[in-house]
């Protein structure tokens, strides 16, 4: 059980990864358009009023292709092992499965008013809204199960790296962050380009 | 019911890799006695031997070998690699 949650990719990779994790992105982007989800970044959640099914495709691959592009350089230039991309980029895209939990609660936590709430408290935008109580409490519960599946997410993709491109220790540890950081930075920046802005954040 | 005895690849004292010191026949009852150093292969766990006859058996395919095991290949390959850099520990200590 501890294993096909925190490292699947012992038993599955190449293919059959690329396969399932491909079907993970394209759900996720579906489930995220019906619950105004956004994954706009590597690492990144965000929920708001309205979403594009193109956009979050594009958003969905944008992430999984940033960060095996980075995993798959590190790979080559910190492994001695003969690494291949089929593996990392099958893996990696695997390991995106916890966003689509993520876009899943997004239903049941989440509402506009809450969002429209924030956004006239912090931003002094849009009109005053009135919250309740359990509105607040569905919230809280919504952030704390995103954190949740946030950190599963990254730990998939570290046991991903680790894998796909035999890397263990410190040196796995130090090179996956600089992996993510920069993948991170990619991701935004192609976002920026090919996604228009969908909705408040 | 017998026992399978594991062959002790190192002092249970203090740790230093041991040496044959003493063959012997068992049809004969002739010995050997010398100072013998292990071959690199048997001075390999348990696991890694068996690994090792498992690869061979597939004629060397990682991927009938992750098929087998029910593993990834990049599993299956990273052990490889890992037992590689054993035997190459090993080689660097039987030279010395």
């Amino acid at each position: 059980m501890k294993k096909w949650l925190f490292n699947p990719f012992e038993t599955l990779a190449g293919w059959s990864a690329l396969i399932i994790g491909l079907g993970v992105i394209f759900i996720t982007a579906v489930i995220a358009f019906y619950s105004n989800t956004r994954f706009d970044g590597v690492i990144d959640f965000h929920i708001t009023t309205s979403t594009s099914l193109s956009g979050n495709i594009t958003e969905g691959l944008i992430d999984w292709l940033c960060l095996s592009l980075f995993v798959y350089v590190s790979g080559l230039l910190f492994s001695r092992s003969s690494i291949r991309l089929i593996d990392v980029a099958g893996t990696q895209a695997m390991a995106r499965f916890p966003c689509m939990l993520a876009a899943v609660f997004s239903f049941f936590f989440f509402n506009n008013n809450v969002l429209h709430y924030f956004k006239y408290k912090l931003l002094n935008t849009g009109q005053p809204v009135q919250i309740t109580g359990s509105d607040i409490l569905l919230f809280s519960l919504g952030m704390l199960s995103t954190f949740l599946m946030l950190g599963w997410m990254i730990v998939l993709m570290y046991r991903a790296y680790c894998v796909s491109c035999n890397m263990k220790g410190a040196k796995a540890v130090f090179s996956f962050v600089a992996c993510v950081i920069f993948a991170e930075i990619l991701s935004k920046i192609l976002i920026s380009f090919l996604v228009p802005t969908q909705g408040l954040e | 019911m017998s026992i399978e005895k594991k062959m002790p690849q190192v002092c249970p004292s203090c740790d230093t890799r041991l040496k044959v010191k003493k063959l012997h026949c068992p049809h004969c009852a002739t010995e050997v006695e010398g100072l013998f150093t292990f071959p690199v292969l048997a001075s390999l766990s348990n696991e890694d031997q068996s690994f090792i006859l498992d690869f061979v058996k597939t004629g060397g395919s990682l991927k009938e070998m992750a098929s087998r095991m029910k593993l990834s290949y990049p599993t299956i390959r990273n052990q490889l690699d890992d037992i590689i850099d054993r035997i190459r520990l090993l080689q660097k200590q039987h030279k010395n």
